[in-house]
């Protein structure tokens, strides 16, 4: 079911200088998502810009939807200078969701940047609706610098296991967060059965399949995409199928997508 | 005065109300079927069907513009023996008039396309999208010139079971002298408009934007360019247009019939507002109350008479 309500901002908290959290309220949305869901927001009355933007889910709880996102353009802009009560045209929620991990698997969240929110809901989600136990999930974050980190502060909240990195070494393990996953997995990681989910940009999502699939681990990615519509017709959010001349649709195909199943 | 009558027949066949969904942005209609009763609309033109099944350009196939967008899909589709196996059993379902877009890149394509479909059900209308270059041929854009118009018009009619609509491209110098040979070509109506060719570029990366670098500009970007080549054409022939080309809402419906168009076609708009077309459907029986139309084809042509109703305010239209 799609619905397509008025959604109200309840609260806003500036986490950095170019990053928004919203949280909304939108009954008949927020109680129907579920980790890795999307929606489509019109930020604009008019037609500038013409099109919804797609946001992922960071958090619902039944009566309220959160979304995390950086200001990257146009749209963004716009969605920034929300304060609350502001309301919006929102369409939702959209996508598939991730597969819930076996009982003797550890959850490894492989999160890039302003890509954590998903994992942060799923991490939630496995917590507080299926009572995975929390030292069951590691969540790897990757940043650019220690600046970046008040953005954590959800995902640190958890009580989960929680490891940085940092693209200048100001932080946690100097390096992407891919080289992160490689040495922890090469250093603990070995000896158990692990899955493992993950957001970011396509070139760390494409290192880290390289590196589940070389392993044979389980990994599965949310994608992102440019998507006018977002409900499977205008075709634009194309990924490539592994080893076949087609493409998937991101936004009714996924976002959610195993590893093994596409081409970044 | 009672609900205006919404309800068009051209070419034999009696739509609900004039409002179709356009090619490529209505897929075969099972994504919208779980947002929107399709039920309400006059129509559904199908997403182009070729011979053999295309995955399309690789992305990035759209880019945003000003009230508008490019898009280079690439005609992405899951061909005609796929499509009848397993599309049209959830068309034949809907409570509304069905449209199969046909494209192809020989005159060899697209007659083995509308012959398969000749033998299927469920099928009310077939538009012919023109604007592909022949490979097969002199690699022209059959939609460019009169001769190529006319020939694939009056090849296709001649084995064609269903009425034809032939969509027009606006990338032409004489957008009515196409229109005319594919009337004389037999053509039952005629649809436009098609896309203008645009592109984009980066600016720091010095890349196109699309990896197709050329694309489709279609949005409210093109409405004025689309009501031009409609009044051409309406001019030109005595065949019934079908416009597209930025249409938004109800609003915007009737402007497309005051120049000539007798049903009309939302594309973009579908990816805006998902809702666009039931909403207009009912915009319109607002809007003819106000004009005092008892029945929408009144509206056809309508330009340029001396239509005005004593002593009512109309809302200012848009720029003015």
């Amino acid at each position: 079911m799609i619905f397509n309500p008025r959604v109200k901002v309840v609260e806003k908290n500036q986490l950095l200088p170019d990053m928004v959290h919203l949280k909304f309220e939108g009954e008949n949305l927020a109680s129907r998502a579920v980790p890795a869901n999307f929606v489509q927001i019109k930020v604009a009355r008019g037609l500038d810009p013409i099109f919804r933007r797609p946001m992922s889910i960071h958090y619902a709880d039944g009566k309220t939807f959160e979304m995390v996102f950086r200001t990257v353009g146009k749209g963004t802009q716009i969605l920034s200078k929300a304060e609350p009560g502001k309301e919006f045209d929102c369409i939702g929620p959209l996508g598939n969701s991730f597969r819930l991990p076996e009982n003797n698997e550890k959850a490894v969240m492989v999160a890039g940047g302003v890509g954590f929110p998903p994992l942060y809901f799923f991490s939630r989600f496995l917590i507080e609706k299926h009572n995975f136990p929390k030292d069951n999930i590691i969540f790897l974050f990757g940043m650019k610098t220690v600046a970046e980190k008040p953005m954590a502060g959800d995902v640190l909240s958890l009580g989960i296991p929680v490891e940085f990195s940092t693209d200048d070494g100001s932080y946690g393990f100097h390096g992407f967060v891919t080289d992160l996953f490689e040495a922890h997995f090469a250093k603990n990681m070995r000896q158990e059965k692990i899955r493992i989910y993950s957001c970011g940009p396509n070139p760390m999502m494409k290192r880290l399949s390289q590196i589940a699939l070389s392993f044979k681990l389980p990994c599965q990615l949310s994608l992102e995409g440019a998507m006018p519509c977002g409900v499977g017709t205008c075709l634009g959010c194309a990924v490539k199928k592994r080893g076949e001349n087609d493409y998937y649709r991101v936004c009714q195909d996924g976002p959610v997508f195993n590893a093994e199943e596409v081409e970044l | 005065m009672s609900i205006a009558n919404l309800s068009i027949e051209i070419c034999g066949i009696k739509f609900r109300n004039p409002i179709l969904t356009a090619s490529g942005t209505f897929g075969y209609g099972e994504e919208f079927d779980k947002i929107i009763d399709l039920s309400k609309l006059g129509g559904i033109v199908t997403k182009s069907i070729t011979k053999h099944p295309r995955p399309g350009h690789p992305p990035p196939r759209t880019h945003e513009t000003s009230a508008g967008m490019l898009n280079a899909i690439g005609l992405a589709n899951v061909g005609v023996d796929r499509f009848i196996e397993e599309k049209i059993p959830f068309l034949k379902t809907l409570d509304t008039r069905i449209i199969v877009n046909v494209a192809g890149f020989s005159m060899e394509e697209y007659t083995y396309t509308v012959e398969r479909l000749n033998d299927t059900d469920g099928i009310d209308m077939l538009e012919i999208n023109i604007s592909c270059p022949n490979v097969g041929a002199d690699g022209l854009e059959f939609s460019s010139s009169a001769k190529r118009a006319h020939e694939l018009t009056s090849e296709l009619k001649k084995i064609s079971r269903h009425p034809l609509m032939i969509k027009l491209s606006p990338n032409v110098t004489s957008i009515a002298e196409i229109a005319k040979a594919a009337e004389e070509g037999g053509a039952d109506c005629l649809s436009l408009i098609n896309t203008l060719v645009g592109m984009g570029v980066n600016h720091y990366t010095f890349k196109p934007i699309l990896t197709n670098i050329t694309g489709g500009l279609s949005g409210p970007a093109i409405k004025p360019v689309a009501l031009a080549k409609i009044w051409q054409v309406y001019n030109a022939v005595n065949i019934p247009l079908v416009g597209i080309g930025g249409i938004m809402d109800h609003l915007d419906v009737a402007e497309f019939m005051i120049v000539g168009a007798s049903l009309v076609q939302f594309g973009t708009a579908n990816f805006v507002n998902p809702d666009c077309t039931v909403k207009a459907a009912e915009g319109l029986v607002d809007y003819l109350k106000q004009v005092d139309i008892s029945d929408i084809s009144e509206l056809i042509g309508k330009m340029g008479g001396t239509y005005e109703i004593q002593g009512k305010n109309f809302p200012a239209c848009q720029g003015t």
